[in-house]
């Protein structure tokens, strides 16, 4: 029987290198499902938004809950100059989430839950996070790293402190993610594994297993908030100087 | 301010392409490596299928290219339409309410028209009837006036008959004593007497009676 590990191999669909690199772009499992995620949001957008009314329809209800709560969380953590950041953060919001919530149909592959795809996102939001900051405050934007209202002899131990946490969080929102979509799904897998090993009374790994998959999915949505928020306190950094 | 985002979104961009060169620069790097000594390995050892190398440059290329695919659906399909949407529902909203305050202000302004109209019948009518109740005192007052003259008059004239009928009657009644008197006189002493004489002797008698 397959290990519980065995979910998470990236298995290519179609072999593809760029030739003058030498690098391996094969279409895999991953970026299938990432093609699924984009479609079925795109199918969303599509269909929900056909002809929206005044009076919104089922699927156009979702578009716009989505869209009024990824807008709160940046007005809230933001800002009214954040919105202009809408797109991109309500992108970064859908993609964590579609690629969570696909995860969790049997024998679908959960991109998220591979360490190079969030820290590839995380690096990319603290490297857009520093260069919205730059652009706006200029040097002054390094103020971040020096918080006013310090004794001056404290500085020498701060500075680096500050400057060691803000290079930690593409890691740390990369961590977090991938880890826990990790997890519950090799939770998941082992508690499934005992309900074939364990016969008659596998109907109790079975109960455990019913009660985890709802946990997962609160789990898988909460991830994806929690990703899209901190990029916005980020952000919120980035944009309001404290 | 599109122009910015423009920037901004041109500044993102070069970041992301950054480190996917950078990432890709690594993963080729590694990923030849692996191929020379055991590719896969990490599966066949039990290890972790997200540790090994050789996947993510493939893994990080189709993410960069389904990422930009999403953020083109969010922000050319999705985010124009929403906020579209809300914004005429909202528009719609306020405007029926702006337009339910005014018909609220028309229909108080109605009835407090009403109420005024109502008001001002009010005073009408209680004036006329206080004219009306003066007028009926008034014609009440003069017609008791003349019912009292005319009653006077009456009763002078009817004092006046009384008078003259009182002073006939006491003729009469002197010209009977004289008749009975006479009459009376003629029987005791048998001789008629002369009326005036009997007149006198009464008139005397009624003098003296009267002191």
């Amino acid at each position: 029987m397959a290990g519980p590990l065995e979910q998470f191999e990236v298995k290519p669909i179609m072999t593809m290198v760029f030739e003058p690199l030498g690098l391996n772009m094969s279409f895999t499992n991953s970026a299938l499902f990432m093609a699924v995620g984009v479609g079925i949001a795109a199918w969303l957008f599509k269909r929900g938004l056909e002809g929206a009314s005044l009076v919104p329809t089922r699927l156009q209800s979702i578009c716009e809950m989505l869209y009024e709560f990824v807008r709160g969380m940046v007005l809230d953590n933001v800002g009214k100059e954040g919105l202009r950041y809408l797109p991109a953060i309500m992108t970064l919001f859908l993609f964590i989430l579609l690629g969570n919530l696909i995860g969790m149909i049997p024998g679908t592959f959960t991109y998220t839950s591979h360490i190079v795809v969030t820290l590839f996102m995380g690096v990319c939001v603290i490297i857009a996070v520093t260069v919205i900051g730059l652009a706006r405050h200029g040097t002054h934007f390094l103020s971040l790293f020096a918080p006013s209202g310090v004794p001056m002899f404290i500085y020498p131990l701060l500075i680096p402190i500050e400057i060691v946490s803000y290079l930690i969080r593409p890691f740390s929102l990369a961590m977090r993610l991938a880890v826990n979509m990790t997890a519950g799904h090799i939770m998941l897998k082992t508690f499934g594994g005992f309900v074939i090993a364990m016969g008659i009374f596998g109907i109790l790994p079975f109960l455990v297993a019913v009660g985890l998959i709802g946990l997962e999915i609160i789990i898988a949505c909460l991830q994806a908030y929690v990703f899209a928020v901190l990029s916005c306190i980020y952000l919120n950094d980035a944009i309001n100087l404290h | 301010m599109m122009a910015r985002f423009r920037g901004m979104a041109a500044g993102i961009f070069a970041g992301i392409c950054l480190t996917l060169v950078s990432f890709a620069a690594i993963a080729a790097e590694t990923a030849s490596e692996v191929d020379v000594t055991e590719y896969g390995g990490a599966e066949h050892s039990g290890g972790m299928p997200q540790l090994d190398v050789s996947t993510y440059s493939s893994q990080v290329v189709w993410l960069v290219i389904f990422f930009v695919l999403l953020y083109q659906v969010v922000s050319k399909l999705a985010l124009p339409q929403l906020t579209e949407v809300i914004r005429q529902r909202e528009e719609r909203i306020s405007g029926d309410l702006d337009k339910a305050a005014e018909l609220r202000a028309e229909a108080e302004a109605a009835y407090s028209r009403y109420e005024a109209d109502l008001a001002d019948a009010h005073a009408r009518a209680q004036l006329r009837i206080k004219e009306l109740r003066e007028r009926i005192a008034e014609e009440q007052a003069a017609r008791l006036a003349e019912l009292d003259t005319s009653m006077a008059e009456k009763i002078a004239a009817a004092e006046q008959r009384i008078g003259k009928a009182r002073e006939t009657a006491m003729a009469e009644v002197e010209g009977a004593a004289v008749e009975t008197a006479q009459a009376a006189i003629e029987r005791l002493i048998g001789s008629k007497v002369g009326r005036d004489e009997v007149e006198r002797a009464l008139q005397a008698v009624v003098k003296r009676e009267a002191a």
